[in-house]
């Protein structure tokens, strides 16, 4: 029996993280449809419908970042799905931002960023804003490219030209989530519950 | 008259592929899967019924040879195929099915001829070949029964529906331009060049009709709209559009194809042709330049126009707004998937999880097009 999984995420970083994870509880695992790339606010809009299709045949997995170290990720999850949850659809949080769950692979993303792995936060779900505080770290890169493609002006919110398209390139070739899981409480958390939910 | 299946063995991409139609069916695919082949199928039909000047040889030459039209996933079998299941409107409505077969001489000349072809009407065989005729005159087997109002006379229905198919892919800058082109119109003006030739040569009364239909549907898009109108240019002779805009003056202001924009003119050519002729529209990517907020209306827009007019519609698209649609059945969308063996067609309520996921809501556009996304996701990070 293949293993298929739907996935719903907010933008293609997410989306990658999201197959990472599910190859890495269980490599047999397919993703046959990813749904999104259209911000958070689409995934709210259509955990409801996802919760409806959602079986046996149908797993489902939603990534929605809180934003916030104060949002309750059970209350944000209960408030989206607006109905009780499906056994067969998982909604995971990274606190705060799907960045936590990056920066959480220390080792790699030092090598990445070409910084020092001291550098880097080993709680990187303390930060309330995880996406500025990567951008921070690849500021501090000794590489041009980094610095200008990747970080940006971090006077801006808006990152570097190329910062999706190396994200994903880092997610794809040299992000674990072995490692990471080690480092991020809420992607510890994660993993488990993946987990179930591929053998249910 | 309305195509209810199609078959294709060895066209081009597809090694062999057998699919429902329905009245509006969309096609969708990654790059370079088929889909313009796969329309391409139903305008070579046309292009061997065509009265002036088709015919078999010239739809094979046209393509480039049969070798060009040959799957390159077909090893052993050398024929290509074709078959259409078509049934006709009315009361009592008739079952046809045309069926083809083309094949090329191994030696010699190597010329193209037809090596099956056969008409059934409501089950009962109306013509099969090669017949006894064939057999003692192979020369006979270079043109189809078809293309020959002579032979085609117990099913000449059939004929001029495919005949009447009809392709666009309109490309704004043709018409625009069209003083300075002075070029060559490409038969069956699959480029909407001579779009304000054929507008020019309908009756007056039908033209106006259409042109009210057309501003009206086309006033949802572009609220300054206020008419469409047909003219003759005084000097030239030539005929063009002219819209009548609101505007801060206080007569309207009037403007000529040559001033629309991009979007406009395809919006105008993809209405003229909903409201014109009743055989098979077939649209290449009407999305393209279109606004995103007009592109999603466009579903409805074929569904309204079909009331009137019941003409089947295929449309190819990339477009996840066009798709966006809640209205969108799971049938009406076929994905066309690419693999070593060629590429298979598949109708979304044949995927049980995709119709699934629609029946709680979700869109086409949503949950089948990121699979005709490409899969290696690096492939533009250089």
């Amino acid at each position: 029996m293949p293993k298929h999984f739907t996935i719903l995420t907010e933008d293609l970083p997410s989306e990658l993280v999201a197959i990472k994870l599910l190859k890495f509880v269980d490599p047999e695992v397919e993703v046959v449809n990813a749904i999104g790339r259209q911000g958070e606010g689409y995934v709210r809009s259509r955990l409801p419908n996802l919760n409806r299709a959602a079986n046996q045949h149908l797993k489902v997995v939603a990534l929605l970042d809180t934003d916030s170290l104060r949002a309750c990720p059970e209350d944000l999850i209960a408030d989206a799905l607006g109905a009780p949850r499906n056994p067969f659809l998982s909604v995971r949080c990274p606190v705060t931002e799907i960045e936590s769950w990056i920066m959480a692979d220390a080792e790699a993303l030092a090598t990445f960023l070409q910084i020092r792995e001291a550098a880097i936060s080993d709680r990187p779900d303390e930060f309330e804003d995880a996406k500025i505080e990567l951008r921070r770290l690849a500021n501090s890169s000794p590489s041009v490219r980094i610095r200008s493609d990747f970080a940006g002006d971090l006077g801006v919110a808006r990152p570097g030209p190329l910062y999706n398209p190396m994200l994903e390139e880092f997610l794809l070739n040299q992000w674990r989530p072995g490692h990471a899981e080690r480092r991020s409480p809420s992607l510890a958390r994660a993993i488990p519950a993946l987990r179930a939910l591929v053998q249910a | 008259m309305k195509i209810s299946r199609v078959a294709l063995k060895n066209w081009r991409n597809f090694k062999s592929v057998d699919v429902q139609l329905q009245d509006r069916q969309f096609i969708i695919g990654p790059n370079a899967s088929g889909k313009s082949n796969f329309l391409d199928a139903f305008r070579f039909l046309r292009d061997i019924a065509r009265p002036d000047g088709g015919g078999v040889q010239k739809a094979v030459a046209d393509r480039g040879g049969l070798s060009k039209l040959r799957c390159l996933s077909a090893r052993t079998d050398p024929e290509v195929r074709l078959v259409l299941e078509l049934r006709s409107e009315g009361d009592s409505p008739d079952q046809w099915v045309y069926e083809i077969g083309i094949r090329q001489q191994p030696r010699g000349r190597r010329e193209v001829y037809v090596s099956h072809e056969s008409v059934t009407k409501n089950g009962d065989q109306l013509m099969l070949r090669p017949n006894e005729e064939d057999s003692e005159d192979d020369v006979r087997l270079t043109q189809s029964f078809l293309e020959q109002v002579n032979e085609n006379r117990s099913f000449r229905e059939l004929a001029t529906f495919l005949e009447g198919v009809t392709y666009l892919h309109l490309v704004p800058q043709l018409l625009r331009y069209s003083d300075e082109f002075q070029g060559r119109v490409l038969e069956a003006d699959p480029f909407g060049q001579s779009l304000l030739e054929r507008i020019a040569k309908t009756p007056k009364k039908t033209q106006k009709a259409r042109l009210r239909r057309i501003a009206q549907a086309l006033k949802s898009a572009l609220p300054q709209l206020r008419e469409l109108q047909f003219e003759k240019d005084e000097v030239t002779g030539r005929p063009h559009l002219a819209a009548l805009y609101d505007h801060w003056r206080p007569n309207a202001a009037r403007q000529r194809e040559d001033q629309f924009s991009d979007g406009t003119l395809r919006l105008i050519g993809l209405l003229w042709s909903l409201t014109e002729g009743d055989s098979l529209l077939l649209l290449e990517e009407p999305e393209l330049s279109l606004n995103a907020a007009i592109v999603g209306r466009m579903a409805p827009l074929i569904y309204r126009m079909q009331k009137s007019r019941k003409r089947q519609v295929v449309v190819s698209t990339h477009s996840v707004d066009l798709l966006r649609d809640p209205g969108v059945r799971p049938n009406e969308v076929l994905l066309l998937e690419p693999s070593k063996e060629g590429t298979s067609v598949t109708p979304l309520s044949e995927m049980q999880d995709i119709r699934r996921l629609m029946d709680a809501g979700m869109t086409a556009g949503e949950v089948a097009l990121p699979r005709t996304a490409p899969k290696q996701l690096q492939l533009f990070s250089f």
